[in-house]
């Protein structure tokens, strides 16, 4: 019979405190502790190396002052977001995350900016957005996801962790680990394969 | 959401597959083996079901193994530093942020994104559109750099072509330098901060961006950011 997938897994806090010292200096900045914004603005300071790595490897599609605008947009972005960083990661990759999704964000925006020479009515889409790329449909499916399945999956993936590893974190075995990767994986795949269809239908 | 059975395929008629794709996936059983080529044959559902389960997996590797290097590298400040990446501006940033957070404290979060989003464009603005005039133009700050052939330089004083900045002057324990460009009226228009080597090559894209006629300058930094050595050098860029 299969592990049923559980509803929910160990919060990060119960699961390993490997984070905690980042999710602690969230907490302390979303309170506005002068300390904690000090160290903050330090740790942000990777915003804009990682926007320039991540455009450099997307084939530099942004040119340098569309990556420093960016690095605003990002900015106010991780700023909303903070609230929602549960230490599941470092912050940077939590950043680095982010900074993506941002990219691809402002890629697309960039790709239907019209030309003076376009008919604006013609070139502003009001679809959905699609997504840049298969890399760009997959992270955002994998944030679509949602815990646990998505744990298990960045864990295999981003932190090159074995199922052996995964199943220590999580308490199981590591046949349950697997199912558990396993019948995430087909899911991300449904919901990229639900997005595709509605992003081809007229 | 079903998640007992594959996508796009019928496997009613399968008992056993969904086993097998799945010791295939998590890399139990080889993908490339007899075994599987055989099953392949045999069941075209299956097969196309584990490319794209495969396929999928491919595409999280890649961005695993990106993640895992830019991740450290962005973090020790590897590689070439951002224009944009001076700290202040980060700290500006953050900062009038925090304030716009703190002045609208006891409301309901949507009470208080509104100013959140004024106060970030406020900085946006402030940062896009900032210029402000070198105070040490006048050569009275201190000085030390020495400003090396950072330009092909022509007798004139001309920039032949597009090259790297380079200087001379020892890192300052614990410190950096900082390359500024301000344009003829002294504005600001380039800052590449952090830098722990004495050169500098701007990308194409911020060679674009350089005016003709600039001057360039490199500060000397402690661990405090104080400037220890500042000089400063004016070049035309040929057309």
């Amino acid at each position: 019979m299969r592990p049923k997938l559980p509803d929910r897994l160990a919060t990060p806090t119960e699961r390993s405190a490997d984070h905690a010292d980042d999710l602690a200096l969230a907490r302390a900045v979303g309170a506005n502790d002068p300390a904690a914004l000090e160290r903050f603005v330090q740790r942000m300071g990777c915003v804009p190396r990682m926007l320039h790595r991540q455009n450099e490897r997307l084939g530099a599609p942004m040119d340098g002052g569309d990556v420093e605008d960016l690095v605003q947009d990002v900015l106010i972005v991780i700023w909303r977001k903070l609230d929602r960083f549960e230490g599941r990661s470092t912050l940077e990759t939590w950043v680095y995350r982010v900074c993506r999704l941002e990219l691809m964000n402002g890629v697309r925006r960039k790709r239907r900016r019209p030309t003076l020479m376009e008919d604006v009515g013609e070139s502003m889409p009001d679809a959905a957005p699609e997504p840049v790329d298969d890399a760009e449909a997959a992270l955002r499916g994998l944030e679509a996801l949602g815990p646990p399945a998505s744990d298990v999956i960045r864990w295999k993936h981003f932190d090159a962790l074995t199922f052996d590893q995964i199943a220590v974190r999580l308490g199981v075995s590591s046949n349950t680990a697997k199912t558990w990767y396993y019948r995430g994986l087909c899911r991300l795949r449904e919901q990229l394969e639900r997005d595709e269809t509605k992003g081809a239908t007229p | 959401m079903s998640t007992d059975r594959p996508a796009g395929a019928d496997h009613a008629d399968h008992a056993g597959h969904q086993d097998r794709l799945e010791r295939v996936v998590v890399g139990d059983v080889p993908e490339d083996g007899a075994e599987v080529r055989a099953w392949r044959e045999e069941c075209p559902a299956c097969a196309g079901e584990l490319d794209g389960l495969t396929r999928l997996a491919r595409i999280l590797d890649r961005l695993g193994g990106e993640e895992r290097e830019d991740v450290p590298l962005s973090i020790a400040g590897a590689g070439e530093p951002s224009a944009v990446s001076e700290e202040d501006e980060l700290r500006a940033a953050i900062e009038r942020l925090a304030e716009a957070r703190a002045g609208a404290s006891g409301g309901t979060r949507r009470s208080w994104f509104r100013p959140l989003v004024l106060a970030a464009a406020v900085v946006i603005i402030g940062i896009g559109m900032r210029a402000y005039l070198a105070t040490d133009g006048d050569g009275a700050g201190p000085s030390g750099v020495r400003l090396g052939q950072g330009f092909p330089m022509t007798p004139a004083g001309e920039v032949a072509e597009p090259g790297t900045f380079r200087w001379e002057h020892p890192l300052p324990a614990a410190g950096s330098f900082r390359l500024r460009v301000l344009d003829q009226d002294g504005v600001e228009v380039l800052v590449v901060p952090g830098l722990t080597t004495p050169a500098w090559t701007p990308d194409e894209a911020t060679r674009g961006r350089l005016p003709t006629r600039f001057t360039w300058e490199v500060a000397a930094l402690s661990a405090t950011r104080d400037p220890v050595a500042v000089d400063r050098r004016e070049v035309t860029v040929r057309p």
